[in-house]
């Protein structure tokens, strides 16, 4: 029999009893292996940081602005955070091995995300009502630096300061919620701080409204030009008080030659119609007294032929008409005199120069100097120039 | 029947209406149950009791988990009082951050009771709930102490403004009081005291706010009045000295 080069393989099966526990042992490894791998993928790990994180926007949103300025993401946002922190208590709430925080993690990314939208959205808005407020106030500043120029050239009724008075606290208010971060509150006020201006001014406003009527400028004019013309013909001094510049101009042969800052009537708005209204009067006048040191209260002081026929006539019209009542008076003892200067309106009705530029016109002017008193020339005045603001603003508006 | 000596007894002292008694009381004697191991006749045999032990421990463990299982209630009202509490006390504008801290701690305890409801029964543990009650309940607490602290604080603020603004009114009218009068001046000096008349008129809305608890309202107020004031004291002084500086 020829020898076999390579000896026969002999296969032996395992004996029955191997089987049962190779089972065993690949049993044992699979699940030794499945509970592993989701440690290993660290789905089972809680993400601690984002959880953190979502807590902390939403409380953020909460105690910021957006309970105030954007209420009506909140229910969105804690609707978000409330499924989110679900799926986490749930995770946290099972067996280690068998959790997994994936939609957990995802969830609490999109509630952290919902609630810095609603702050950023509350933080837009409350910026828009910033800027609102802050207009509203300034408008409202801008209108009571009029308020001031008209307060301070003119005296104002008693109702009408009160009214005033009520204003500057209103915005002395909205100023103070606009810096304790209340623009709607400031805004409010700067409203009503307007409101209570327009009538404070109002009426005032009105009454100034003449010194910038066409009909009442040319009248005056007109005036100017007469005395001009008068003191050019006859070669004397003659006055120009010009009532809204504060201005003393005197002339010689129809030629200004030198003019004096003059405070006039505290009702620098009005012309004289009685007695005790405080106005300076308009017309044409003469100087028909000079009163030297000592002889004045007021330093130095020329008398004016106040009241003239004009102003008679004038009162006689307003008492048929009923304008004013019975037994109304002109009053009189109307001055150009010193103790003046003062850059106000504060006479009873007379015209006052400082004592120094009193004491250089009383040299130039004779008995029978003509005055003549206007209110302007429509222009470069304290009643046109706070006339013609307010309208460019309310154009540029 | 086989004879077992004395010493062998039955388990809980069960006698079988077999014994005898005599010959020989108390012997107790075998009976065989079929299954080949000899028993006394009526004792408990040690597979019974290993399994009456593991049916006892499965019913303690059971009661044990009914115990945890139950929602801790009244932790969850009282932290919920003690929230509504700080509300009230108006955590809202005098400590809103610690209001929302109180907020985002009751939104954890909502969630993990909801999450325990919807598990079954006997799975249910709120251990952490109660430990989150306890947490919401403490910063609800802190929210309230914040609130009452920051609105005492305000109320000392503008209370203390208050007393400023009544003594800068006192000090303006004596200021006008010895205001130059003179032509013209004395119209001034009436619209001013007209003015601090009416800024002095204007504390009882500020008393009505303090009183009503409204203190930034006050505050503003107040504010604003002590500027009113100042301003007039201002103009005076400016009156004053362009007088003295015309003699």
């Amino acid at each position: 029999m020829p020898r076999r080069l390579v000896p026969p393989i002999r296969l032996t099966l395992p004996p029955l009893r191997f089987w049962p526990r190779a089972a065993a042992l690949v049993a044992v490894f699979t699940g030794a292996l499945a509970l592993a791998l989701p440690v290993a993928s660290g789905r089972t790990q809680a993400p601690g940081p984002r959880h953190s994180a979502a807590l902390s926007a939403f409380a953020a949103a909460r105690a910021g602005r957006v309970p105030r300025w954007a209420p009506e993401t909140l229910v969105d946002v804690e609707r978000t955070l409330q499924k989110a922190l679900l799926e986490w208590s749930r995770q946290q709430s099972r067996f280690t091995l068998l959790r997994d925080f994936g939609p957990a993690a995802d969830a609490l990314w999109r509630a952290e995300q919902a609630a810095r939208d609603a702050s950023r959205l509350a933080g837009e808005r409350y910026a828009e009502a910033r800027l609102w407020a802050d207009e509203a106030i300034a408008e409202v500043r801008a209108l009571h630096l009029h308020g001031d120029a008209l307060s301070a050239a003119t005296a104002l009724p008693r109702s009408e300061r009160a009214h005033l008075l009520r204003a500057r606290l209103l915005l002395a208010e909205a100023e103070a919620w606009q810096r304790e971060g209340e623009p709607i509150a400031a805004a409010d006020q700067a409203e009503r701080s307007q409101a209570e201006l327009v009538r404070a001014l109002g009426p005032s406003l009105e009454a100034a409204e003449r010194f910038t009527a066409a009909e009442q400028v040319r009248r005056w004019r007109r005036w100017v030009e007469q005395t001009r013309t008068w003191s050019r013909s006859t070669g004397r001094p003659a006055i120009l008080v010009f009532k809204e510049k504060n201005l003393l101009t005197l002339m010689r042969n129809g030629v200004p030659v030198r003019s004096y800052p003059a405070d006039i009537g505290q009702n620098a708005l009005d012309v004289k119609r009685r007695v005790g209204d405080k106005a300076t009067p308009e017309g044409h006048y003469r100087v028909v007294d000079r009163k030297d040191r000592g002889q004045s209260r007021f330093h130095r002081a020329l008398l004016l032929d106040y009241p003239n026929q004009e102003d008679r006539r004038r009162l006689a019209a307003a008492l048929r008409t009923g304008d004013l009542p019975r037994g109304t008076r002109l009053g009189g003892l109307i001055e150009i005199h010193g103790e003046g200067g003062r850059g106000r309106n504060w006479t009873d009705g007379c015209v006052a120069l400082s004592n120094a530029d009193m004491d250089d016109l009383f040299t130039r002017i004779p008995l029978g100097t003509r005055v003549t008193i206007v209110g302007g020339d429509g222009r470069n005045g304290t009643f046109s120039d706070l006339l013609a603001r307010i309208e460019g603003e309310q154009k540029g508006r | 029947m086989i004879d077992i000596t004395a010493r062998r007894r039955g388990f809980l002292g069960l006698r079988s209406p077999l014994l005898s008694a005599a010959p020989g009381c108390g012997m107790k004697t075998a009976v065989d149950t079929g299954d080949g191991i000899p028993r006394i006749a009526g004792s408990v045999t040690a597979t019974q009791m290993k399994k009456l032990s593991v049916l006892s421990a499965i019913l303690g463990i059971a009661l044990l988990t009914a115990a945890c299982a139950s929602e801790p209630k009244e932790a969850v009202s009282a932290a919920r009082a003690a929230l509504e509490a700080a509300r009230t006390a108006g955590a809202a504008d005098y400590a809103p951050a610690a209001l929302a801290a109180a907020e985002t701690a009751f939104a954890s305890l909502d969630a993990e009771l909801k999450a325990q409801s919807d598990k079954f029964a006997l799975t249910r543990s709120y251990t952490k709930a109660t430990e989150l009650a306890a947490a919401a309940m403490t910063a609800a607490e802190t929210a309230t102490a914040e609130a009452a602290t920051g609105k005492e604080k305000m109320k000392t603020d503008v209370t203390a403004l208050m007393g400023e603004v009544k003594t800068a009114i006192t000090t303006t009218t004596e200021m006008l009081a010895k205001a130059p009068k003179g032509k013209g001046s004395a119209a001034d000096i009436e619209a001013m005291k007209s003015d601090v008349a009416g800024i002095e008129s204007s504390l009882a809305d500020i008393d009505a706010a303090i009183a009503a608890g409204r203190f930034k309202d006050a505050m503003v107020k107040a504010e604003a009045a002590k500027q009113g004031l100042d301003r007039i004291a201002a103009d005076v002084q400016a009156a004053m000295e362009a007088k003295k500086a015309a003699r």
